[in-house]
C-alpha cells in the first residue's frame, strides 16, 4: 500500500508580550507553566509525563479533549540560548499512528521593556488529518493564553 | 549578549535512480551500505559513524579537515515507512558551534523500474554560520553519490 504524500508547510506566528525576554523564556522553560498556557481551551488538557528541558532532552506529553488525551507528543530540544531562542522538534502521534513532525523555532527579542516573540513551525504532515491547520490553531490559542499569564502577574502584583 | 539570528528555508531536491524503491531504501537505511556512499567528498574519512535506524534512533557522523574544526552531524529518526518514507531531524556542529537544525523528509516513488526520490529539507540556519544554498548544494552532491552507488550495484 502506498502512503499519501507528505504535506510540508511553514507557519509563522508573532506576538508582543508585556514582559521581559527572560520572563517569557521562563514560561517556555518551566513545564508547569507550559502545561497551563499550552492547553488550547478549557475543554482540552495537556499533561507532561516526562520533561527534560536541555539540549538533547526529551519531553513526552499527552493532550486532547479533557478526559480523552488521544494525542502523544514527543518534544526534543536541539538548541537553547537562554532568554533568546529555543529550537525543538515535535512528533505528534495518535495511538501507533504518527501524524506529523515539526521543527519549531521560538525567538525572543527585547522590544523596550516588552518581548517580541516569533514562533516558526516548519511542519511535515503525513497522517491524513489536517495537521497543518490543527498545528496553527493550537499554537495561536496557546500564544494567546501566554499573554494572559503575564496579565495575571501584573494584576497580582 | 550575542546577537542571535535564524534564517528559515525549505528546499526540495529530486533524483531519478535506476533501482527499485526497496534498493534505494536499503542504501539509505542499512549502516554498512550507507557508510559506502554517505561521505563528505572533501573529507571522505569520517572519524565516527554510528547509525541506529529506528524511530527515535540516532545517527552520528563526525569528521572534518585535519587542521580545522570537527564537523558533527547528529540525526534522530522521527518517522519511517519501509521502502517509502523517512523523516529525520538533524543538527550540524562546527566545533562547539551549532550552525543549523533541520527537518528532512525523503519520499520514494516507484517510477517504471526505477525510483523517484524527493527530499524536502526544512531548515533553521543559526546566527549566520551557514546558508540554505550551501546546504542544498551539499545535499545534492550526497544524492549524486547515492546515485553512483546504486548504479555500481545494479
Amino acid at each position: 500500500m502506498t502512503e499519501p504524500s507528505v504535506i510540508h508547510a511553514t507557519i509563522v506566528l508573532e506576538r508582543v508580550y508585556d514582559a521581559s525576554p527572560a520572563r517569557v523564556f521562563q514560561a517556555f522553560a518551566d513545564p508547569r507553566a507550559r502545561a497551563r498556557w499550552g492547553t488550547p481551551s478549557t475543554a482540552a488538557d495537556l499533561v507532561y509525563d516526562k520533561t527534560d528541558f536541555k539540549v538533547g532532552g526529551l519531553d513526552v506529553s499527552r493532550c486532547g479533549p479533557r478526559g480523552k488525551l488521544i494525542y502523544r507528543v514527543e518534544t526534543r530540544y536541539l538548541d537553547i540560548e537562554p532568554d533568546q531562542r529555543i529550537v525543538s522538534t515535535e512528533l505528534v502521534c495518535e495511538g501507533w499512528n504518527r501524524l506529523s513532525v515539526s521543527l519549531i523555532t521560538v525567538e525572543f527579542q527585547a522590544l523596550g521593556a516588552s518581548t517580541r516573540l516569533v514562533l516558526t513551525d516548519q511542519i511535515a504532515a503525513f497522517g491524513g488529518k489536517d495537521m497543518v491547520a490543527g498545528s496553527r490553531a493550537g499554537f495561536n490559542a496557546a500564544l494567546d493564553n501566554l499573554a494572559a499569564e503575564f496579565m495575571a502577574e501584573t494584576a497580582d502584583g | 549578549m550575542t546577537e542571535r539570528s535564524v534564517v528559515h528555508s525549505t528546499f526540495v531536491i529530486e533524483r531519478l535512480y535506476p533501482a527499485a524503491p526497496s534498493k534505494v531504501f536499503f542504501a539509505l537505511s542499512d549502516p554498512d551500505a550507507k557508510r559506502r556512499w554517505f561521505a563528505d567528498p572533501d573529507n571522505p574519512m569520517p572519524s565516527r559513524h554510528e547509525m541506529d535506524f529506528r524511530v527515535g534512533g540516532k545517527e552520528v557522523n563526525a569528521g572534518g579537515p585535519k587542521d580545522g574544526p570537527i564537523h558533527v552531524y547528529t540525526a534522530t529518526y522521527q518517522d519511517i515507512v519501509h521502502d517509502q518514507r523517512m523523516v529525520y531531524s538533524y543538527d550540524m556542529l562546527f566545533g562547539a558551534t551549532r550552525i543549523s537544525v533541520s527537518l528532512a523528509t525523503i519520499e520514494l516513488f516507484a517510477e517504471g523500474t526505477g525510483t523517484r526520490l524527493v527530499l524536502t529539507e526544512q531548515g533553521a540556519f543559526l546566527d549566520g554560520h551557514d546558508t540554505s544554498e550551501t546546504r542544498e548544494h551539499g545535499t545534492g552532491v550526497l544524492l549524486d553519490l547515492l546515485g553512483a552507488f546504486l548504479a555500481s550495484n545494479s
